[in-house]
């Protein structure tokens, strides 16, 4: 499903945020992106939402390079990811509703399709109750759980995490673990970038450890 | 969640079909629209003032031009042609040539000057008395008084027409008094030059002000631009809020300034009655026109969504290569 070959990715003034990494991401798989800060654990899943390119070398999701998708098509690709960001992001002036309705909007749905959708992506991260709150009256562990309602709303073949447990207490985590592996259930292909080994020690699923921008160990 | 496990087909449906989804897109983006307007009310409204008083200018000399050109025609300002005839011409000559005008569009009225009515006028004249009683013979010819129509002698069948009186045969000489005409339109045409000019740089004025209250809104917003992004949308979904929010501006900054000038006529009134009672007969003064408010308003929007264009395109696109960096 994601097929890294080969990839660099050097920025400015000839630094090597990725170097030379290869490896390959199966459909369907749950896979822990590892590393310390710096290591190239976010350049690398930006290069899979093709928010950046790489400079050389080949990045190959769904069978399709990267490299031949014109800008005008990025969108569209990138209403089959779905990214979770370890701030979050979410838009401080709408509901929690919109937020998590954003995706579908922005692809011209329904309006009860919409609400259909919304409702379930919610229900399932268990935050129905504050659809219509502001995000801003959230806890941390529930404004992550509105970016992944929000991440998962279109149906996704791939869902991106950049630490998304940054930045709470290990039980939310574990509930956002489980979270991610409810949705790697039904078939989405899951890859989670983490600095927190500890976390991830007893998890079963294979991990793809970065150091200084190369791949340092896969298993 | 209703998700099916297994493999998706890579053409998977990925949304709604295009027209309908392209309208309830913009719906959406209105939505977006009346959003930012609010965030930004108080950088909105002044741009808005600033818009309305800047467009002010060009749309109040529309006003003073269309009743310039009005006031000219109603002091009669028409242009008079005096045909005179060679001296051996006689009255039956003089006819046969005023008759020829009278079928002409161009001519308004004619009038067959009698060579022995224009000398004993030319007597009674107190300067030139003496010396006309002291001629033998007349040596005035037959003339033939014309006046045309206003833009009878504009442009190349004006000049066809004048070169055409010129050389009627049996005319000596043709005289055209047609040159404090010729300088009330050049001051007309001076008065629309200068607001076509004026209203040129305002227009550049008018984008400039939308595109840098636009860019001040794609800042202030770019987190939620590249939130949207990241959830698919185009630039042309993420661009169009900001393209409405111009259009906006400039449609209210338009309503702003027809409201000036018609105040300022307001205020001009009292002393163009004056004005009025001095001439003892009253001037034509036309407020500003249905059709001149619509073509204010359509242009104002036109030159907010361009403004908000350009800042679209500019700054967008920078945004999309600093967060590459």
């Amino acid at each position: 499903m994601i097929q890294f070959d080969n990839v660099y990715k050097t920025y400015g003034r000839g630094q090597d945020a990725l170097k030379n990494v290869s490896f390959t991401i199966d459909e369907g798989e749950f896979v822990f992106l590892t590393g310390h800060s710096g290591a190239g654990k976010s350049t690398l899943l930006r290069l899979v939402a093709l928010i950046e390119a790489a400079s050389r070398g080949q990045v190959i999701v769904d069978g399709r390079n990267l490299d031949r998708i014109r800008p005008g098509e990025v969108p569209f690709y990138r209403r089959r990811i779905g990214f979770i960001f370890q701030e979050h992001r979410l838009l401080p002036d709408r509901s929690v509703f919109d937020n998590v309705a954003l995706p579908l909007v922005v692809a011209g749905h329904r309006s009860t399709e919409i609400n259909k959708r919304v409702r379930a992506a919610l229900d399932k991260v268990g935050l129905l109750s504050k659809e219509r709150t502001s995000p801003r009256t959230l806890s941390s562990g529930e404004q992550q759980r509105v970016g992944i309602a929000r991440a998962v709303v279109n149906r996704p073949q791939i869902l991106l995490a950049d630490e998304p447990t940054g930045n709470l207490d290990p039980a939310l985590s574990i509930d956002i673990l489980k979270l991610f592996g409810q949705f790697n259930d039904i078939g989405v292909t899951v890859v989670i970038a983490t600095h927190d080994l500890e976390l991830i020690r007893h998890q079963q699923h294979r991990r793809i450890a970065l150091a200084a921008g190369q791949v340092a160990a896969i298993g | 969640m209703r998700l099916t496990r297994g493999r998706r087909p890579a053409t998977r449906h990925s949304g709604p079909s295009a027209p309908v989804a392209w309208l309830r897109q913009h719906r959406a983006s209105l939505r977006d629209t009346l959003i930012g307007i609010r965030l930004n009310r108080l950088g909105i409204a002044m741009s808005v003032l600033v818009i309305g008083v800047t467009l002010a200018l060009p749309v109040g000399l529309h006003v003073l031009h269309k009743n310039f050109l009005a006031l000219t025609a109603d002091l009669g300002a028409v242009p008079e042609v005096s045909l005179f005839l060679e001296t051996s011409a006689t009255r039956a000559m003089a006819e046969a040539i005023a008759d020829g005008f009278r079928a002409d569009a161009r001519v308004i009225r004619v009038e067959v000057i009698d060579r022995d009515a224009a000398l004993a006028a030319l007597t009674s004249d107190s300067a030139l008395g003496v010396a006309a009683q002291a001629l033998v013979v007349n040596p005035l010819p037959y003339a033939v008084a014309l006046e045309v129509e206003r833009d009878a002698f504009a442009g190349a069948a004006g000049e066809a027409f004048q070169a055409e009186l010129s050389s009627l045969p049996g005319v000596a000489d043709a005289v055209f008094d047609i040159v404090w005409i010729r300088r009330l339109e050049a001051i007309s045409e001076l008065i629309a030059r200068a607001a076509l000019v004026i209203a040129g740089i305002i227009a550049a004025g008018v984008v400039l002000i939308t595109g840098s209250t636009i860019r001040n809104g794609i800042h202030s917003r770019r987190d939620e631009i590249e939130v949207l992004k990241l959830c698919g949308a185009t630039d042309a979904y993420v661009s169009r809020p900001f393209l409405y929010s111009g259009a906006i501006q400039g449609l209210l900054g338009a309503v702003v300034a027809c409201l000036v000038v018609v105040l300022a006529i307001a205020l001009i009134m009292p002393a163009l009655d004056q004005v009025t009672a001095a001439y003892e007969a009253p001037l034509p003064w036309s407020n500003l026109s249905f059709g001149a408010v619509v073509a204010t308003l359509a242009s104002g929007a036109l030159m907010g969504w361009v403004g908000a264009l350009v800042a679209v395109r500019v700054y967008i696109k920078r945004l999309d290569s600093a967060s590459a960096e």
